[in-house]
């Protein structure tokens, strides 16, 4: 089938099977790495990207799904070489260890502050709770979060 | 070294970790390059008598089958059976029994509630991790060993069927911790450098994960030592938590 889509701002025409998965289209097809790939099944979140101004699990989208859609990867986050606030907030707070992840969490974390700039600590780890993270504790993620938040949020 | 040594310095390999440039094994594409998929026994207790590589090799694509680094494979996987280490994850794995928490200086407030929910408050580390070289670094290794060892305490665990098939094996099943389930952490330290080596820096990763299981086993004992429960098994969970308490109370009955 053919799609055609915006990634990252740019506009991408491809033939795709109908069973391939978004997160495959991502990586494989267009070499956008970055979106990490976890447990296949939407409970880690770690493949989480920006479709159509939602924060989504690409390992459970289809490829198909996204056409004439919009999707932002964390490799179009930053904005002329200079880190969203969200990305900055993580390497200043210690938010990532290994960094598997990282992509997903700041773009789940990115969607959860621009829906609410105001969240509590509690608010920041339910919203979280679709991310998995092994090393950090969810500590200095929620406190990255909060700063990101505090900075004026994105 | 005084500007930096004590005071908290970014990781220098974050920026490619933020921005998705990291590369990590799934993302490496060689020219040339091959899959490798192992086998691995779906039986407990199996001997293995021949493995039939006719088919595999004939498959389109193959590029070969490698049989006896499969037996190597099997071999440990069953050497682990054999141990009996598979019993000693699920059923031996008993909590200290001593009314002392035996980690110094760790500290943890875990309420039971009456539905058998174990709702932790918060949770106090204080450790010797000897000088500290970036802080930031420590409590962030900190931070995650708790979170490992209050998981391996409270609801994570290695699940086996009467066949001796892992049933908890994907995320799906596993029940690794979640951001909404754990507490706020606090790492605290009293430095003591260690004489042995010239920086006076011990260990600080493990120290979460050696405390966390032992703090939150002891904390719910105490909490369910009224209705005469004394020595709970690890994972904790609500499940075992309600048949506790409910045990307890008929037995008192």
């Amino acid at each position: 089938m053919n799609i055609s889509l915006t990634v990252n701002g740019k506009r991408v025409e491809r033939e795709v099977e109908p069973r391939q998965l978004l997160v495959h289209f991502l990586r494989d097809e267009l070499g956008l790495t970055g979106t990490n790939i976890g447990c296949d099944t939407s409970q880690c979140g770690a493949c989480t990207i920006h479709f159509n101004g939602m924060a989504v699990k690409a390992c459970t989208t289809l490829a198909v799904q996204a056409d004439g859609t919009e999707i932002t990867t964390i490799e179009g986050l930053a904005q002329n070489d200079e880190l969203h606030p969200m990305q900055q907030a993580f390497w200043d707070n210690h938010g990532l260890q290994c960094g598997y992840c990282t992509p997903g969490m700041i773009m789940a974390a990115t969607k959860l502050v621009e829906n609410n700039p105001n969240l509590s600590d509690s608010d920041i780890r339910h919203g979280l709770e679709g991310n998995l993270c092994r090393c950090t504790g969810y500590e200095n993620i929620v406190r990255s979060v909060k700063k990101a938040n505090m900075a004026g949020g994105d | 070294m005084a500007d930096y040594v004590g005071k908290p310095v970014k990781c220098g390999e974050d920026s490619c970790l933020i921005t998705g440039e990291a590369q990590y094994i799934d993302d490496v594409q060689l020219p040339g390059m091959r899959h490798a998929a192992v086998l691995c026994s779906p039986h407990a207790y199996a001997r293995i008598k021949s493995i039939n590589t006719d088919h595999a090799t004939a498959a389109p694509g193959v590029v070969g089958v490698f049989a006896e680094q499969y037996f190597m494979v099997l071999n440990l996987l069953l050497c682990a059976w054999r141990d009996g280490r598979v019993e000693n994850i699920t059923n031996t794995l008993r909590v200290l029994e001593s009314e002392k928490v035996t980690f110094a200086g760790t500290d943890m407030a875990v309420v039971v509630a009456e539905t058998g929910q174990i709702a932790i408050e918060h949770y106090i580390a204080i450790d010797d991790v000897g000088n500290v070289i970036n802080p930031m670094i420590v409590d962030g290794q900190v931070h995650g060993g708790i979170v490992q060892g209050v998981g391996q305490a409270l609801w994570e665990g290695a699940t086996y069927d009467e066949n001796g098939q892992l049933v908890s094996d994907s995320l799906m099943d596993y029940s690794m911790s979640r951001a909404d389930r754990c507490p706020p952490l606090k790492a605290a330290r009293r430095v003591m450098p260690t004489p042995v080596n010239p920086l006076g820096v011990k260990g600080a990763d493990e120290t979460g994960t050696i405390a966390a299981p032992p703090a939150a086993v002891n904390t719910v004992m105490d909490a369910l030592s009224p209705p005469g429960i004394t020595h709970p098994y690890m994972s904790l969970t609500t499940e075992k938590g309600y048949n506790e308490i409910h045990s307890a109370n008929r037995g008192g009955d």
